[in-house]
């Protein structure tokens, strides 16, 4: 399951979607935005998104995910539009019946979002406005 | 034919626009489109370009068809 959007989500809410009993193993990670980057207070972030590509793309990640660490449920949430400090951008749960798969699982599905899923952060800095990744 | 560009994050900002249509001859690359959006809007730096035709990520010497819909962004940093 994946979805992208603005709105903020409950983690517990989200757990009771792919609630699964053969699965013993559940890893969840959560990314938030941080209060410093590089040493620089962060006063905010702004997030644009492809969504229709991302979406395409968060589908193929969960679904090579799932096939390379026999993962049983998946779920990724990413947000875009404008967050701030502590406020959640990014959720993956997996699933599993081996805890060992769970973990590399969502490291694999965060690190892959990170490369391939086009969403732009745009960071608003004690010392100035910028464009992760630039132009 | 007609190719639909959408900019993305400092492009967007650049052009102030989402999206738009452009009507190019066949033989057109996205470099060509490249060159003419880049002088269309005065904008230098092109070298962080991320590019995908049709939601495919694609490199800038690709041939565009009728009806491709072009991306023009930054690499991603999400997560």
């Amino acid at each position: 399951m994946i979805k992208i959007k603005k709105e903020d989500f409950s983690i517990d809410e989200e757990l009771k979607k792919i609630k699964n009993d053969k699965c013993g193993a559940s890893v969840i990670f959560l990314g938030t935005v941080k209060s410093e980057m590089n040493d620089k207070k962060v006063i905010k972030l702004e997030l644009d998104a492809y969504v229709e590509m991302a979406e395409k793309k968060l589908l193929e990640i969960e679904a090579d995910a799932k096939n390379i660490y026999s993962i049983v449920e998946c779920l990724i949430i990413h947000r875009y539009g404008e967050l701030c400090v502590g406020d959640s951008i990014v959720l993956i749960i997996v699933k599993s019946i081996d805890r060992t798969k769970s973990f590399e699982a969502a490291k694999y599905i965060l690190e892959r979002i990170k490369e391939e899923v086009p969403i732009f952060k745009k960071e608003y800095a004690e010392d100035g406005i910028f464009w992760h990744g630039g132009a | 034919m007609k190719i639909t560009i959408k900019y993305f994050a400092f492009f967007k900002e650049k052009t102030g626009v989402t999206h738009e249509q452009m009507e190019v001859s066949s033989d057109t690359t996205i470099d060509d489109l490249l060159e003419i959006i880049m002088k269309k809007y005065n904008i230098e730096n092109k070298e962080n370009v991320v590019l995908s035709v049709n939601q495919e990520y694609v490199k800038s010497d690709v041939k565009l068809h009728d009806g491709d819909e072009l991306a023009i962004m930054i690499p991603p940093s999400g997560g």
